[in-house]
């Protein structure tokens, strides 16, 4: 039996592992898709919405934000708390979020916050129940990994090419005056 | 002196913008895919057959278009995707990075309702994932089991509609107008599942809806005959429909007495023809478009894509992106006489 070298069993594993994390993996075959529902096509939040979008597969692992044009905060709010066709995240202005009603609070979550626009603080609220098909576990994950390259310098730049008022921060102050309870993996 | 140097750099300037366009548009399309996100603009809201049919299509397609790209959605519902085709025709990158899966009724649209923001003829086709077979069915209280009873039926059959420029609304009017049956249409329900809902309760007595539709979300009602189909409406005849007696159902367009009717009918059918369509904007490089359209086919005939559609209940009857484009100028073409009385026929100014 021919024995390899140890130098050359070291370079091999060497250019294995380089491969395999040298190159960002274009796409997981266990990806949880999350839909974010942004505002108006024509303003600058749906703008924002489609650098996350694209940073969730260039700067993400194992997740993909697919943008939503809806009717803005008060229509996302409905949107994450509804029972069919929810969605899992939504930008809404923190005081559309206080005008929250209490059934719809108990449903949702805050995440971060991301900025401000027109003076106003912007948030991200994330929906309590996982989508269809989708474990608790991989849920709690995907949400976690949104945070994690949301806040990323990478992502950040991409994203403030469409928003220039996007300042990723925990927003905390602003979910527990709406009375907002704080996700787990919520901005820190 | 100074005028010469501002004519130099206007000139190096004017060089080096052509040159960079010039680079930019040589790129191959695995050099260009490669490096790029491809955005798919959907025209409606996430949940619903057009986001089943795009997760699951791209998920294939992105393995067979060459630089293997990766892929984001965009949802863009409004104006029953008027506002998603108005944006892919007009404002979208035409560079090749974006695809739209867009409303099958805009051929229809464009000449029925004209004044709209795009010109389909225009747009660059990839292909068809399937057709959008219209049937219409009736509840089986109504003792009507074939299209020879309902034109015997003495009691109209009421049909609930979501909008009146909604296919469930055009093929139950054209039905009544054109074959003289004894039909009532009521439009404004939000959506299927709430005309569905009417049926049940006795509120209408039937609904003409995409046979795909039909399947995933009454199926069991077919299989236990409690609605009946009684027509479709398409280009082609599909033999698995059946109507009470077990007979495949007549299409709508066999059923034209001169060639006026056919036209009409033919241009009603035509969003069954287009179906679930995969498009991209006008003016992409025709190596882009030629790339997708063949990445698009190879992916139709994928076992892991058909396996996929299978495991989700989705019809799959693919068409390429060359009859698909033949299709929607050919529609488009109609002349305008026969428009007209289409339009009058669906009461439309």
């Amino acid at each position: 039996m021919k024995i390899i070298p140890m130098k050359t069993l070291v370079a091999l594993v060497a250019v294995i592992i380089l491969n395999v994390a040298g190159h960002p993996q274009k796409a997981f075959a266990s990806d949880v898709e999350l839909v974010l529902g942004t505002g108006s096509i024509k303003g600058k939040l749906f703008a924002a919405g489609n650098a996350i979008s694209a940073s969730s597969v260039l700067y993400g692992k194992g997740v993909k934000v697919y943008n939503y044009g809806t009717k803005g905060g008060k229509d996302n709010i409905k949107r994450v708390t509804k029972k069919k066709k929810s969605i899992s995240l939504g930008i809404v202005a923190a005081k559309d979020l206080s005008k929250a009603k209490a059934k719809q609070i108990k449903k949702l979550s805050g995440l971060m916050s991301l900025g401000t626009l027109k003076g106003k603080q912007v948030l991200m609220i994330v929906r309590n129940k996982a989508p269809k098909k989708v474990s608790k576990a991989a849920y709690a994950g995907a949400i976690a990994e949104v945070v994690r390259f949301m806040q990323s310098s990478k992502a950040k730049k991409l994203i403030k090419k469409e928003w220039n008022g996007y300042a990723p921060g925990s927003g905390a102050d602003a979910f527990k005056k709406a009375g907002v309870k704080i996700h787990k993996a919520a901005a820190k | 002196m100074l005028r010469r140097l501002t004519y130099m750099s206007g000139l190096i300037s004017a060089l080096m913008v052509g040159f960079v366009a010039h680079a930019t548009a040589e790129k191959s399309p695995a050099e260009f895919y490669k490096d790029n996100v491809i955005t798919l603009i959907l025209g409606a809201g996430p949940g619903g057959g057009y986001d089943l049919y795009s997760r699951t299509v791209m998920k294939h397609l992105v393995k067979h278009i060459p630089g293997k790209p990766n892929f984001i959605l965009q949802f863009m519902p409004g104006g029953g995707g008027q506002k998603a085709a108005g944006y892919v025709y007009n404002v979208a990158p035409r560079n090749g990075a974006r695809l739209a899966k867009l409303s099958n009724m805009l051929p229809a649209f464009q000449l029925l309702r004209g004044n709209v923001k795009y010109d389909v003829s225009k747009l660059n086709y990839i292909g068809r994932a399937a057709s959008m077979q219209y049937v219409t069915m009736v509840w089986h209280t109504t003792g009507v089991k074939s299209l020879k009873d309902a034109a015997k039926a003495k009691k109209p059959i009421i049909f609930g509609a979501s909008g009146v420029s909604q296919s469930n609304y055009i093929v139950p009017t054209v039905m009544g107008k054109l074959l003289g049956l004894n039909v009532k249409v009521v439009a404004g329900y939000p959506g299927t599942a709430a005309i569905n809902k009417a049926l049940e309760q006795g509120e209408v007595t039937g609904r003409a809806g995409a046979w795909s539709s039909w399947i995933s979300k009454a199926g069991h009602w077919i299989k236990s005959g409690q609605v009946v189909a009684i027509a479709q409406s398409g280009l082609e005849k599909s033999g698995d429909i059946k109507n009470g007696y077990g007979q495949a159902t007549p299409l709508l367009l066999d059923l034209a007495k001169n060639d006026d009717e056919r036209a009409i009918l033919k241009l009603f059918a035509s969003d069954a023809a287009v179906g679930r369509n995969f498009s991209m904007p006008p003016g992409v490089p025709r190596a882009r478009v030629k790339a997708m359209c063949r990445a698009f086919d190879a992916t139709m005939t994928d076992k892991a894509f058909l396996a996929d559609a299978k495991k989700r209940k989705l019809i799959i009857e693919p068409k390429p992106c060359e009859w698909l484009s033949k299709t929607a100028s050919e529609i488009v073409a109609t002349p305008k006489p026969l428009v007209k009385k289409a339009r009058a026929l669906l009461g439309w100014k």
